[in-house]
Protein backbone atom coordinates (compact mmCIF):
# COMPACT_ATOMS: atom_id res chain seq x y z
CA UNK A 1 0.00 0.00 0.00
CA UNK A 2 1.21 3.49 -0.65
CA UNK A 3 2.09 5.97 2.29
CA UNK A 4 2.62 9.68 2.25
CA UNK A 5 6.32 10.01 3.50
CA UNK A 6 7.85 12.70 4.61
CA UNK A 7 11.66 13.75 3.74
CA UNK A 8 12.57 16.13 6.81
CA UNK A 9 16.12 17.17 5.15
CA UNK A 10 13.61 18.71 2.29
CA UNK A 11 10.97 20.58 4.42
CA UNK A 12 11.43 24.11 4.82
CA UNK A 13 8.43 24.26 7.14
CA UNK A 14 6.39 26.16 4.80
CA UNK A 15 3.31 24.68 6.03
CA UNK A 16 1.69 24.62 2.66
CA UNK A 17 0.43 20.69 3.52
CA UNK A 18 -1.60 21.93 6.16
CA UNK A 19 -3.37 24.52 4.14
CA UNK A 20 -3.93 22.14 1.62
CA UNK A 21 -5.54 19.20 3.22
CA UNK A 22 -7.88 21.67 5.36
CA UNK A 23 -8.67 23.66 2.31
CA UNK A 24 -9.70 20.08 0.59
CA UNK A 25 -11.47 18.96 3.32
CA UNK A 26 -13.54 22.08 3.55
CA UNK A 27 -16.46 23.19 1.68
CA UNK A 28 -14.38 24.92 -0.98
CA UNK A 29 -11.85 22.10 -1.85
CA UNK A 30 -10.91 23.79 -4.81
CA UNK A 31 -9.74 27.45 -3.48
CA UNK A 32 -8.00 27.82 -0.87
CA UNK A 33 -9.29 31.33 -0.47
CA UNK A 34 -12.43 30.52 -0.25
CA UNK A 35 -12.21 27.89 2.50
CA UNK A 36 -10.62 30.45 4.26
CA UNK A 37 -12.49 32.68 3.37
CA UNK A 38 -16.13 31.62 3.19
CA UNK A 39 -16.38 28.75 5.16
CA UNK A 40 -18.60 28.73 8.65
CA UNK A 41 -15.50 27.64 10.51
CA UNK A 42 -11.90 27.11 10.20
CA UNK A 43 -10.69 24.63 7.75
CA UNK A 44 -8.65 22.08 9.69
CA UNK A 45 -6.09 20.24 8.75
CA UNK A 46 -5.39 16.39 9.12
CA UNK A 47 -1.36 16.47 8.39
CA UNK A 48 0.03 18.04 11.05
CA UNK A 49 3.64 20.04 10.50
CA UNK A 50 5.74 18.96 13.19
CA UNK A 51 9.07 20.91 13.80
CA UNK A 52 12.36 21.54 15.70
CA UNK A 53 15.47 23.24 15.11
CA UNK A 54 17.14 20.70 13.11
CA UNK A 55 14.20 19.40 11.45
CA UNK A 56 10.33 19.60 10.08
CA UNK A 57 8.41 17.69 8.37
CA UNK A 58 4.08 17.19 7.43
CA UNK A 59 3.29 14.17 9.48
CA UNK A 60 -0.15 12.27 9.19
CA UNK A 61 -1.77 9.36 9.98
CA UNK A 62 0.54 6.36 8.96
CA UNK A 63 -2.25 3.96 8.46
CA UNK A 64 -1.26 0.91 10.82
CA UNK A 65 -1.15 -2.55 9.80
CA UNK A 66 -2.40 -3.44 12.98
CA UNK A 67 -4.27 -0.49 13.85
CA UNK A 68 -5.06 0.58 17.50
CA UNK A 69 -7.76 2.99 16.72
CA UNK A 70 -9.63 0.26 14.86
CA UNK A 71 -9.21 -2.21 17.65
CA UNK A 72 -10.32 0.66 20.44
CA UNK A 73 -13.32 2.09 18.17
CA UNK A 74 -16.27 1.28 19.95
CA UNK A 75 -18.59 1.86 17.39
CA UNK A 76 -16.86 0.51 14.13
CA UNK A 77 -16.78 3.68 12.87
CA UNK A 78 -12.86 3.36 12.58
CA UNK A 79 -12.21 0.82 9.47
CA UNK A 80 -10.66 0.15 7.04
CA UNK A 81 -10.93 0.34 3.25
CA UNK A 82 -10.28 -2.44 0.77
CA UNK A 83 -7.20 -0.50 -0.68
CA UNK A 84 -6.11 -0.61 3.11
CA UNK A 85 -6.61 3.18 4.08
CA UNK A 86 -7.94 3.75 7.49
CA UNK A 87 -10.84 5.84 7.71
CA UNK A 88 -13.54 7.43 10.24
CA UNK A 89 -17.18 6.69 9.65
CA UNK A 90 -17.96 10.44 10.37
CA UNK A 91 -22.22 9.67 10.08
CA UNK A 92 -21.13 6.44 13.17
CA UNK A 93 -18.47 8.38 15.15
CA UNK A 94 -20.17 9.23 18.34
CA UNK A 95 -17.14 11.18 19.46
CA UNK A 96 -15.72 9.43 22.38
CA UNK A 97 -12.55 9.98 21.38
CA UNK A 98 -11.47 7.03 22.45
CA UNK A 99 -9.21 6.86 18.78
CA UNK A 100 -7.12 10.01 20.64
CA UNK A 101 -5.67 7.77 22.98
CA UNK A 102 -5.54 4.71 21.18
CA UNK A 103 -3.20 6.31 18.52
CA UNK A 104 0.55 6.28 19.48
CA UNK A 105 1.75 9.10 17.43
CA UNK A 106 -1.50 11.80 18.50
CA UNK A 107 -2.47 11.72 15.00
CA UNK A 108 -6.50 12.04 15.18
CA UNK A 109 -7.12 15.10 16.61
CA UNK A 110 -10.45 16.46 18.17
CA UNK A 111 -11.80 19.88 16.39
CA UNK A 112 -14.42 22.20 17.45
CA UNK A 113 -16.75 22.24 13.84
CA UNK A 114 -19.21 25.35 15.21
CA UNK A 115 -19.78 23.79 18.94
CA UNK A 116 -19.80 20.58 17.45
CA UNK A 117 -16.82 18.13 18.24
CA UNK A 118 -15.68 16.11 15.63
CA UNK A 119 -12.55 13.89 15.05
CA UNK A 120 -10.27 14.28 12.16
CA UNK A 121 -7.84 12.42 10.68
CA UNK A 122 -5.71 11.55 7.52
CA UNK A 123 -8.08 9.86 4.66
CA UNK A 124 -5.05 9.85 2.33
CA UNK A 125 -7.51 12.12 0.25
CA UNK A 126 -8.92 8.53 -1.33
CA UNK A 127 -11.60 10.07 -3.40
CA UNK A 128 -9.12 11.62 -5.62
CA UNK A 129 -7.54 10.23 -8.25
CA UNK A 130 -4.43 11.73 -7.78
CA UNK A 131 -1.93 11.68 -4.94
CA UNK A 132 -2.57 13.08 -1.40
CA UNK A 133 -3.18 16.71 -1.75
CA UNK A 134 -0.40 17.53 0.81
CA UNK A 135 2.07 15.49 -1.46
CA UNK A 136 0.71 17.00 -4.64
CA UNK A 137 1.03 20.63 -2.92
CA UNK A 138 4.17 20.39 -1.19
CA UNK A 139 6.74 22.94 -3.61
CA UNK A 140 9.61 20.68 -2.80
CA UNK A 141 8.68 17.33 -2.99
CA UNK A 142 9.33 17.01 1.32
CA UNK A 143 5.88 14.75 1.18
CA UNK A 144 6.60 11.69 -1.41
CA UNK A 145 3.57 9.02 -1.90
CA UNK A 146 5.63 5.66 -2.09
CA UNK A 147 5.11 1.90 -1.67
CA UNK A 148 5.57 0.79 1.65
CA UNK A 149 9.64 0.33 2.81
CA UNK A 150 10.52 1.87 -0.63
CA UNK A 151 11.67 5.53 0.50
CA UNK A 152 13.25 7.91 -1.99
CA UNK B 1 -11.53 -26.94 9.96
CA UNK B 2 -14.82 -26.33 11.77
CA UNK B 3 -15.43 -23.55 14.36
CA UNK B 4 -18.32 -22.78 17.11
CA UNK B 5 -17.94 -19.21 18.57
CA UNK B 6 -20.13 -18.24 22.16
CA UNK B 7 -20.94 -14.83 21.88
CA UNK B 8 -21.66 -12.19 19.17
CA UNK B 9 -20.05 -9.04 20.72
CA UNK B 10 -16.62 -7.34 20.22
CA UNK B 11 -14.15 -10.54 20.91
CA UNK B 12 -16.34 -12.78 18.89
CA UNK B 13 -16.39 -10.30 15.74
CA UNK B 14 -12.48 -9.89 16.07
CA UNK B 15 -12.30 -13.48 16.23
CA UNK B 16 -14.60 -14.18 12.78
CA UNK B 17 -12.59 -11.31 11.18
CA UNK B 18 -9.37 -13.23 12.71
CA UNK B 19 -10.39 -16.62 11.43
CA UNK B 20 -11.09 -15.27 7.61
CA UNK B 21 -7.69 -13.83 7.48
CA UNK B 22 -6.26 -17.10 8.02
CA UNK B 23 -8.91 -19.70 6.21
CA UNK B 24 -11.25 -18.61 3.88
CA UNK B 25 -13.30 -22.41 3.69
CA UNK B 26 -13.80 -23.26 7.23
CA UNK B 27 -17.68 -23.60 8.47
CA UNK B 28 -17.68 -20.43 11.60
CA UNK B 29 -21.07 -21.20 14.11
CA UNK B 30 -21.90 -18.56 16.13
CA UNK B 31 -23.81 -18.44 19.04
CA UNK B 32 -25.28 -15.42 21.52
CA UNK B 33 -28.16 -15.33 23.77
CA UNK B 34 -28.70 -12.03 22.40
CA UNK B 35 -30.92 -12.06 19.31
CA UNK B 36 -29.45 -9.03 17.97
CA UNK B 37 -27.27 -8.61 14.97
CA UNK B 38 -24.00 -7.73 16.42
CA UNK B 39 -23.90 -4.12 18.43
CA UNK B 40 -21.49 -2.04 20.37
CA UNK B 41 -22.24 -2.56 24.13
CA UNK B 42 -20.87 1.41 25.07
CA UNK B 43 -23.46 2.73 23.01
CA UNK B 44 -26.06 1.93 25.29
CA UNK B 45 -26.13 5.36 26.94
CA UNK B 46 -25.50 7.06 23.81
CA UNK B 47 -28.92 5.32 22.40
CA UNK B 48 -30.32 6.35 25.68
CA UNK B 49 -29.02 9.69 25.23
CA UNK B 50 -30.46 9.90 21.69
CA UNK B 51 -27.11 10.09 20.31
CA UNK B 52 -27.25 7.48 17.89
CA UNK B 53 -29.66 5.36 16.16
CA UNK B 54 -30.85 1.75 16.76
CA UNK B 55 -29.36 1.09 13.25
CA UNK B 56 -25.61 3.09 13.97
CA UNK B 57 -25.78 0.65 17.19
CA UNK B 58 -24.52 -2.21 15.20
CA UNK B 59 -21.06 -3.14 15.36
CA UNK B 60 -20.75 -4.64 11.88
CA UNK B 61 -22.78 -3.93 9.08
CA UNK B 62 -26.02 -5.82 8.17
CA UNK B 63 -24.21 -8.39 5.79
CA UNK B 64 -21.43 -9.21 7.81
CA UNK B 65 -22.30 -12.70 8.59
CA UNK B 66 -23.00 -13.44 5.01
CA UNK B 67 -20.33 -11.89 3.67
CA UNK B 68 -18.21 -13.57 6.42
CA UNK B 69 -20.06 -16.63 5.79
CA UNK B 70 -21.30 -17.59 9.30
CA UNK B 71 -23.67 -19.44 10.34
CA UNK B 72 -25.94 -17.51 13.53
CA UNK B 73 -27.53 -18.80 16.48
CA UNK B 74 -29.39 -15.93 17.81
CA UNK B 75 -31.19 -16.25 20.56
CA UNK B 76 -29.55 -19.70 21.54
CA UNK B 77 -27.87 -20.25 25.01
CA UNK B 78 -24.82 -22.20 25.50
CA UNK B 79 -25.79 -24.02 28.99
CA UNK B 80 -22.36 -26.82 28.77
CA UNK B 81 -19.52 -27.63 27.16
CA UNK B 82 -18.14 -31.20 26.44
CA UNK B 83 -14.17 -31.07 25.28
CA UNK B 84 -15.06 -35.38 25.60
CA UNK B 85 -16.73 -34.88 22.70
CA UNK B 86 -15.78 -31.44 21.39
CA UNK B 87 -19.80 -30.56 21.39
CA UNK B 88 -21.46 -27.55 23.30
CA UNK B 89 -25.42 -27.75 24.13
CA UNK B 90 -28.14 -25.32 23.32
CA UNK B 91 -30.92 -24.61 25.09
CA UNK B 92 -33.70 -23.28 24.00
CA UNK B 93 -32.76 -25.15 20.75
CA UNK B 94 -31.84 -28.48 22.55
CA UNK B 95 -29.09 -29.50 19.96
CA UNK B 96 -25.83 -30.60 20.28
CA UNK B 97 -23.47 -28.57 17.51
CA UNK B 98 -19.57 -29.84 17.38
CA UNK B 99 -16.59 -28.00 17.09
CA UNK B 100 -13.04 -28.67 16.18
CA UNK B 101 -12.00 -24.85 17.45
CA UNK B 102 -13.96 -22.79 20.02
CA UNK B 103 -14.41 -20.08 21.46
CA UNK B 104 -15.14 -18.58 24.44
CA UNK B 105 -16.29 -14.92 23.55
CA UNK B 106 -19.35 -14.66 26.47
CA UNK B 107 -17.91 -11.21 27.81
CA UNK B 108 -19.37 -10.30 31.61
CA UNK B 109 -22.14 -10.07 33.34
CA UNK B 110 -23.32 -7.33 35.80
CA UNK B 111 -22.75 -7.53 39.75
CA UNK B 112 -25.98 -7.60 41.77
CA UNK B 113 -25.35 -6.58 45.49
CA UNK B 114 -27.25 -8.61 47.35
CA UNK B 115 -29.38 -6.09 49.00
CA UNK B 116 -30.99 -5.69 45.31
CA UNK B 117 -31.57 -9.24 44.87
CA UNK B 118 -35.14 -9.35 44.36
CA UNK B 119 -37.55 -8.64 41.60
CA UNK B 120 -38.36 -5.02 41.56
CA UNK B 121 -40.22 -3.07 39.22
CA UNK B 122 -38.30 0.24 38.78
CA UNK B 123 -35.02 -1.69 39.38
CA UNK B 124 -32.65 -2.15 36.11
CA UNK B 125 -29.88 -3.26 34.85
CA UNK B 126 -27.33 -0.91 32.42
CA UNK B 127 -25.68 -3.93 30.47
CA UNK B 128 -26.85 -4.63 27.32
CA UNK B 129 -29.24 -3.38 24.42
CA UNK B 130 -31.81 -5.12 26.00
CA UNK B 131 -31.41 -3.31 29.54
CA UNK B 132 -31.98 -0.13 27.56
CA UNK B 133 -34.80 -0.97 25.58
CA UNK B 134 -36.54 -1.78 28.11
CA UNK B 135 -35.45 0.81 30.69
CA UNK B 136 -36.09 3.47 27.44
CA UNK B 137 -39.79 1.77 27.71
CA UNK B 138 -40.34 1.98 31.51
CA UNK B 139 -38.88 5.86 31.22
CA UNK B 140 -41.83 6.70 28.96
CA UNK B 141 -44.35 4.89 30.70
CA UNK B 142 -43.36 5.60 34.66
CA UNK B 143 -42.20 8.82 34.20
CA UNK B 144 -39.70 8.77 37.26
CA UNK B 145 -38.58 11.69 38.73
CA UNK B 146 -35.87 11.08 40.47
CA UNK B 147 -33.44 8.33 39.40
CA UNK B 148 -30.67 6.94 41.49
CA UNK B 149 -27.84 5.30 39.90
CA UNK B 150 -25.79 2.77 41.44
CA UNK B 151 -22.05 3.12 41.06
CA UNK B 152 -19.87 6.08 40.29
CA UNK B 153 -17.54 3.80 37.94
CA UNK B 154 -17.31 4.23 34.40
CA UNK B 155 -20.53 2.31 32.96
CA UNK B 156 -22.67 3.94 36.09
CA UNK B 157 -21.46 7.19 35.12
CA UNK B 158 -22.21 7.29 31.18
CA UNK B 159 -25.46 5.99 32.74
CA UNK B 160 -26.19 9.37 34.52
CA UNK B 161 -24.71 11.24 31.50
CA UNK B 162 -27.44 9.76 29.22
CA UNK B 163 -30.41 10.42 31.91
CA UNK B 164 -29.12 13.76 32.43
CA UNK B 165 -29.25 14.93 28.35
CA UNK B 166 -33.10 13.27 29.29
CA UNK B 167 -33.36 16.20 31.27
CA UNK B 168 -33.83 13.63 34.55
CA UNK B 169 -32.73 14.41 37.85
CA UNK B 170 -30.14 11.73 38.92
CA UNK B 171 -28.38 10.22 42.32
CA UNK B 172 -25.27 8.47 42.11
CA UNK B 173 -24.39 6.89 44.87
CA UNK B 174 -20.63 5.45 45.26
CA UNK B 175 -19.82 3.39 48.22
CA UNK B 176 -16.49 4.21 47.66
CA UNK B 177 -14.81 7.62 48.45
CA UNK B 178 -14.79 9.37 45.01
CA UNK B 179 -15.41 8.67 41.49
CA UNK B 180 -14.17 6.05 38.98
CA UNK B 181 -11.73 4.58 41.51
CA UNK B 182 -10.61 1.65 39.19
CA UNK B 183 -9.32 4.08 36.85
CA UNK B 184 -8.87 7.96 38.23
CA UNK B 185 -7.26 9.11 41.33
CA UNK B 186 -8.76 11.13 44.01
CA UNK B 187 -7.76 14.54 42.28
CA UNK B 188 -8.99 13.53 38.80
CA UNK B 189 -11.94 12.55 40.33
CA UNK B 190 -12.82 15.68 42.05
CA UNK B 191 -12.82 17.84 38.64
CA UNK B 192 -15.20 15.18 37.35
CA UNK B 193 -17.15 15.28 40.44
CA UNK B 194 -17.13 18.72 40.28
CA UNK B 195 -18.40 19.08 36.57
CA UNK B 196 -20.74 16.73 37.02
CA UNK B 197 -22.57 18.72 40.29
CA UNK B 198 -22.82 21.60 37.78
CA UNK B 199 -24.33 19.35 35.09
CA UNK B 200 -27.50 18.96 38.23
CA UNK B 201 -26.10 15.75 39.75
CA UNK B 202 -26.53 14.62 43.37
CA UNK B 203 -23.55 12.27 44.40
CA UNK B 204 -23.31 10.35 47.59
CA UNK B 205 -20.05 8.50 48.52
CA UNK B 206 -18.61 6.58 51.08
CA UNK B 207 -21.80 5.16 51.96
CA UNK B 208 -23.08 1.69 50.67
CA UNK B 209 -26.64 0.96 50.38
CA UNK B 210 -27.62 -1.00 53.09
CA UNK B 211 -31.46 -1.62 53.16
CA UNK B 212 -34.66 -0.59 50.51
CA UNK B 213 -37.51 1.40 51.49
CA UNK B 214 -39.92 -0.53 49.25
CA UNK B 215 -43.95 0.02 48.00
CA UNK B 216 -46.45 0.15 45.25
CA UNK B 217 -43.82 1.24 42.52
CA UNK B 218 -40.86 -0.81 43.94
CA UNK B 219 -38.02 0.64 45.24
CA UNK B 220 -39.19 3.77 46.78
CA UNK B 221 -35.71 4.92 48.57
CA UNK B 222 -32.72 3.92 49.58
CA UNK B 223 -31.36 3.42 53.34
CA UNK B 224 -27.26 3.64 53.24
CA UNK B 225 -25.64 2.55 55.98
CA UNK B 226 -25.26 6.10 57.85
CA UNK B 227 -29.01 5.99 58.10
CA UNK B 228 -29.49 8.73 55.55
CA UNK B 229 -32.81 7.94 53.30
CA UNK B 230 -32.28 9.08 49.82
CA UNK B 231 -35.76 8.79 47.92
CA UNK B 232 -35.78 7.59 44.19
CA UNK B 233 -38.63 6.38 41.95
CA UNK B 234 -36.50 4.48 39.62
CA UNK B 235 -32.88 2.45 40.29
CA UNK B 236 -30.15 1.58 37.65
CA UNK B 237 -27.37 -0.72 39.00
CA UNK B 238 -24.08 -0.10 37.59
CA UNK B 239 -21.86 -1.93 40.56
CA UNK B 240 -19.60 -3.44 38.20
CA UNK B 241 -19.16 -6.77 36.20
CA UNK B 242 -17.62 -10.39 36.40
CA UNK B 243 -16.37 -12.12 33.73
CA UNK B 244 -19.50 -14.33 32.58
CA UNK B 245 -18.05 -17.78 33.26
CA UNK B 246 -19.30 -20.21 30.74
CA UNK B 247 -21.81 -22.97 32.18
CA UNK B 248 -20.84 -26.17 33.04
CA UNK B 249 -17.76 -27.18 31.20
CA UNK B 250 -16.92 -30.76 31.62
CA UNK B 251 -13.56 -31.47 32.72
CA UNK B 252 -13.09 -28.17 33.98
CA UNK B 253 -11.31 -25.02 32.55
CA UNK B 254 -8.91 -23.02 34.42
CA UNK B 255 -10.11 -19.75 35.92
CA UNK B 256 -9.33 -16.81 38.69
CA UNK B 257 -10.66 -14.01 37.85
CA UNK B 258 -11.73 -15.01 34.57
CA UNK B 259 -10.84 -17.77 32.05
CA UNK B 260 -7.23 -18.10 31.99
CA UNK B 261 -5.45 -18.03 28.59
CA UNK B 262 -2.10 -17.76 27.26
CA UNK B 263 -1.06 -15.50 24.84
CA UNK B 264 -2.18 -17.06 21.84
CA UNK B 265 -5.56 -17.03 23.67
CA UNK B 266 -5.38 -21.15 24.32
CA UNK B 267 -7.24 -22.13 27.43
CA UNK B 268 -6.17 -24.85 29.48
CA UNK B 269 -7.88 -27.30 26.72
CA UNK B 270 -6.64 -27.84 23.70
CA UNK B 271 -8.81 -26.61 21.43
CA UNK B 272 -10.77 -24.16 23.11
CA UNK B 273 -9.79 -20.64 22.75
CA UNK B 274 -11.34 -17.37 25.01
CA UNK B 275 -10.82 -13.57 24.43
CA UNK B 276 -12.70 -10.22 26.00
CA UNK B 277 -14.26 -9.76 29.15
CA UNK B 278 -14.62 -13.49 30.19
CA UNK B 279 -10.72 -14.29 29.82
CA UNK B 280 -7.91 -13.58 31.97
CA UNK B 281 -4.59 -12.77 29.89
CA UNK B 282 -1.64 -10.75 30.17
CA UNK B 283 -1.47 -6.90 31.21
CA UNK B 284 1.12 -5.44 29.49
CA UNK B 285 1.56 -3.08 31.95
CA UNK B 286 1.26 -4.29 35.06
CA UNK B 287 2.84 -7.57 34.00
CA UNK B 288 0.78 -9.97 35.81
CA UNK B 289 -2.37 -12.22 34.16
CA UNK B 290 -5.58 -10.23 35.17
CA UNK B 291 -8.68 -9.08 33.23
CA UNK B 292 -8.75 -6.20 31.21
CA UNK B 293 -12.34 -5.55 30.24
CA UNK B 294 -12.40 -3.26 27.76
CA UNK B 295 -13.69 -3.26 24.31
CA UNK B 296 -10.32 -2.67 22.56
CA UNK B 297 -8.56 -5.52 24.48
CA UNK B 298 -11.70 -7.50 23.34
CA UNK B 299 -10.71 -6.71 19.78
CA UNK B 300 -7.07 -7.66 20.13
CA UNK B 301 -7.45 -10.85 22.05
CA UNK B 302 -10.70 -11.70 19.59
CA UNK B 303 -8.51 -11.63 16.67
CA UNK B 304 -5.96 -13.29 18.06
CA UNK B 305 -8.01 -16.45 18.94
CA UNK B 306 -8.92 -16.38 15.80
CA UNK B 307 -5.28 -16.15 13.83
CA UNK B 308 -4.61 -19.04 15.78
CA UNK B 309 -7.63 -21.40 15.87
CA UNK B 310 -6.99 -21.07 11.89
CA UNK B 311 -3.63 -22.33 12.14
CA UNK B 312 -1.70 -18.96 12.16
CA UNK B 313 0.66 -19.26 15.36
CA UNK B 314 0.37 -15.07 16.45
CA UNK B 315 1.45 -14.32 19.85
CA UNK B 316 -0.44 -11.49 21.88
CA UNK B 317 2.19 -9.15 23.66
CA UNK B 318 -0.67 -8.31 26.00
CA UNK B 319 -2.94 -5.61 26.44
CA UNK B 320 -3.60 -2.67 28.32
CA UNK B 321 -6.49 -0.56 30.05
CA UNK B 322 -6.98 2.39 28.43
CA UNK B 323 -10.71 4.34 28.63
CA UNK B 324 -11.54 7.64 26.90
CA UNK B 325 -14.72 8.65 28.14
CA UNK B 326 -16.48 12.21 27.60
CA UNK B 327 -18.87 12.80 30.35
CA UNK B 328 -21.32 15.96 29.37
CA UNK B 329 -18.67 17.68 27.57
CA UNK B 330 -15.78 16.72 30.08
CA UNK B 331 -13.00 14.81 28.24
CA UNK B 332 -11.36 11.75 30.57
CA UNK B 333 -8.83 10.10 29.29
CA UNK B 334 -6.81 6.91 31.62
CA UNK B 335 -4.35 4.62 30.77
CA UNK B 336 -1.78 1.95 32.13
CA UNK B 337 -1.79 1.79 35.88
CA UNK B 338 -2.94 5.02 36.25
CA UNK B 339 -3.87 4.61 40.01
CA UNK B 340 -0.57 3.42 41.06
CA UNK B 341 0.81 5.19 44.09
CA UNK B 342 3.12 2.56 45.30
CA UNK B 343 6.76 4.02 46.75
CA UNK B 344 8.33 2.92 43.44
CA UNK B 345 6.12 5.36 41.37
CA UNK B 346 6.79 9.33 41.00
CA UNK B 347 3.94 10.97 39.89
CA UNK B 348 4.18 13.98 37.69
CA UNK B 349 1.33 16.05 36.88
CA UNK B 350 -0.27 19.57 35.99
CA UNK B 351 -3.24 21.27 36.46
CA UNK B 352 -5.47 23.87 34.73
CA UNK B 353 -6.06 26.37 33.62
CA UNK B 354 -9.90 25.56 34.11
CA UNK B 355 -10.77 21.94 34.39
CA UNK B 356 -7.72 20.14 33.23
CA UNK B 357 -5.70 18.07 34.96
CA UNK B 358 -2.44 15.68 33.99
CA UNK B 359 -0.93 13.05 35.45
CA UNK B 360 1.87 10.58 34.15
CA UNK B 361 2.76 8.05 36.41
CA UNK B 362 7.01 7.33 36.05
CA UNK B 363 8.50 4.43 37.30
CA UNK B 364 12.41 3.47 36.09
CA UNK B 365 11.89 6.15 33.44
CA UNK B 366 9.60 4.77 31.80
CA UNK B 367 5.54 6.05 32.08
CA UNK B 368 3.18 2.92 33.50
CA UNK B 369 -0.07 5.23 33.63
CA UNK B 370 -1.67 8.23 32.78
CA UNK B 371 -4.94 10.28 33.43
CA UNK B 372 -5.80 13.17 31.45
CA UNK B 373 -8.87 15.68 32.13
CA UNK B 374 -9.91 18.20 30.13
CA UNK B 375 -7.60 18.52 27.49
CA UNK B 376 -6.61 14.90 26.42
CA UNK B 377 -5.24 15.76 22.92
CA UNK B 378 -2.00 14.44 23.36
CA UNK B 379 -2.58 11.51 25.86
CA UNK B 380 -1.99 9.11 22.31
CA UNK B 381 1.54 10.02 22.38
CA UNK B 382 1.55 9.10 25.66
CA UNK B 383 0.43 6.53 25.57
CA UNK B 384 2.43 5.14 22.55
CA UNK B 385 5.45 5.40 24.79
CA UNK B 386 3.78 3.27 27.20
CA UNK B 387 3.45 0.74 24.31
CA UNK B 388 7.05 0.36 23.57
CA UNK B 389 8.08 1.00 27.26
CA UNK B 390 10.43 4.17 25.93
CA UNK B 391 13.39 5.38 28.51
CA UNK B 392 12.29 9.20 28.79
CA UNK B 393 15.43 10.04 30.44
CA UNK B 394 16.45 11.89 27.53
CA UNK B 395 13.41 14.17 27.68
CA UNK B 396 11.90 14.00 30.79
CA UNK B 397 12.12 17.35 31.51
CA UNK B 398 9.63 18.23 28.56
CA UNK B 399 7.19 15.55 29.58
CA UNK B 400 3.50 17.17 30.09
CA UNK B 401 4.85 20.70 28.49
CA UNK B 402 2.51 22.40 26.27
CA UNK B 403 4.71 21.88 22.97
CA UNK B 404 5.57 18.31 23.88
CA UNK B 405 5.80 16.25 20.61
CA UNK B 406 7.98 14.22 18.30
CA UNK B 407 10.45 17.21 18.46
CA UNK B 408 11.98 15.99 22.04
CA UNK B 409 11.65 12.35 21.12
CA UNK B 410 14.64 9.89 19.79
CA UNK B 411 15.80 9.57 16.38
CA UNK B 412 13.94 6.15 15.72
CA UNK B 413 10.77 7.63 16.76
CA UNK B 414 10.33 10.30 14.61
CA UNK B 415 11.77 8.45 11.54
CA UNK B 416 8.54 5.67 12.39
CA UNK B 417 6.15 8.52 12.64
CA UNK B 418 7.40 10.54 9.44
C1 LIG C 1 -22.45 1.06 29.28
C2 LIG C 1 -21.12 0.51 28.90
C3 LIG C 1 -20.14 1.39 28.43
C4 LIG C 1 -18.88 0.92 28.08
N1 LIG C 1 -17.97 1.82 27.59
C5 LIG C 1 -16.76 1.38 27.20
C6 LIG C 1 -15.82 2.29 26.63
O1 LIG C 1 -16.07 3.48 26.48
N2 LIG C 1 -14.62 1.80 26.25
C7 LIG C 1 -14.30 0.48 26.39
O2 LIG C 1 -13.20 0.09 26.02
N3 LIG C 1 -15.17 -0.40 26.92
C8 LIG C 1 -16.40 0.02 27.32
N4 LIG C 1 -17.29 -0.88 27.85
C9 LIG C 1 -16.88 -2.29 27.99
C10 LIG C 1 -17.06 -3.06 26.68
O3 LIG C 1 -18.39 -2.97 26.30
C11 LIG C 1 -16.65 -4.51 26.87
O4 LIG C 1 -15.30 -4.56 27.23
C12 LIG C 1 -16.87 -5.32 25.61
O5 LIG C 1 -18.21 -5.30 25.22
C13 LIG C 1 -16.40 -6.76 25.80
O6 LIG C 1 -16.72 -7.52 24.68
P1 LIG C 1 -16.88 -9.08 24.74
O7 LIG C 1 -17.07 -9.51 23.33
O8 LIG C 1 -15.78 -9.68 25.51
O9 LIG C 1 -18.20 -9.37 25.60
P2 LIG C 1 -19.66 -8.80 25.63
O10 LIG C 1 -19.75 -7.51 24.92
O11 LIG C 1 -20.09 -8.84 27.04
O12 LIG C 1 -20.50 -9.86 24.80
C14 LIG C 1 -20.75 -11.15 25.24
C15 LIG C 1 -21.56 -11.90 24.21
O13 LIG C 1 -21.73 -13.25 24.60
C16 LIG C 1 -23.10 -13.64 24.56
N5 LIG C 1 -23.26 -14.68 25.58
C17 LIG C 1 -22.91 -14.62 26.90
N6 LIG C 1 -23.12 -15.81 27.50
C18 LIG C 1 -23.60 -16.64 26.56
C19 LIG C 1 -24.00 -18.02 26.56
N7 LIG C 1 -23.92 -18.77 27.63
N8 LIG C 1 -24.46 -18.54 25.39
C20 LIG C 1 -24.55 -17.79 24.27
N9 LIG C 1 -24.17 -16.51 24.22
C21 LIG C 1 -23.70 -15.94 25.35
C22 LIG C 1 -23.84 -12.34 24.78
O14 LIG C 1 -25.15 -12.42 24.26
C23 LIG C 1 -22.96 -11.36 24.00
O15 LIG C 1 -23.24 -11.41 22.62
C24 LIG C 1 -18.57 -0.45 28.22
C25 LIG C 1 -19.53 -1.33 28.70
C26 LIG C 1 -20.80 -0.87 29.04
C27 LIG C 1 -21.82 -1.84 29.53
Amino acid sequence: MKKVVAIKEYCVACGLCEVYCATVHSRYPDSVLKAFKLSPQKPVSRVFLEKSEQWSGGIQCRHCKDAPCIAACITGAMYRNRDGIVLLDEERCVQCSTCVIACPYGLIKESDMGGRKVLLKCDLCYQLAESPTCVTYCPNEALIWVEEGETL
Amino acid sequence: MNYVIIGNSTAAIAGVEGIREVDSQGEIVLISRETHHTYSKPLISYYLAGKVSRENMDYRPADFYARNRVKTYLGQEVTSINPETKTVHLEPEDVDLSYERLLIATGGSPIVPPVFRGDYLNLHQFYCLDDVLNLSRSLEEERPRKIAIIGGGLIGLKAAESMVLRKQHVIVIEAGPYLLGSIMDREGAALVHEHLVEQGIEFYFSRPVIQLETGARGIEGLILEDHTVVACDMVLLAAGVRAAYPPTVAGGLKTDLGILVDNYMQTSIPGIFAAGDVAQGFDMMAEVSRPVPILSGAYRQGRIAGLNMAGQKKESSGIMAFNSIPLLGLNIATAGLSTEVGDDFTPLSKTGPGKIYQKLILKENRIHGLIFVGDISRAGMYRGLMTKKADISSYRQHLLSSDFGLKYLPEEYIEEVL
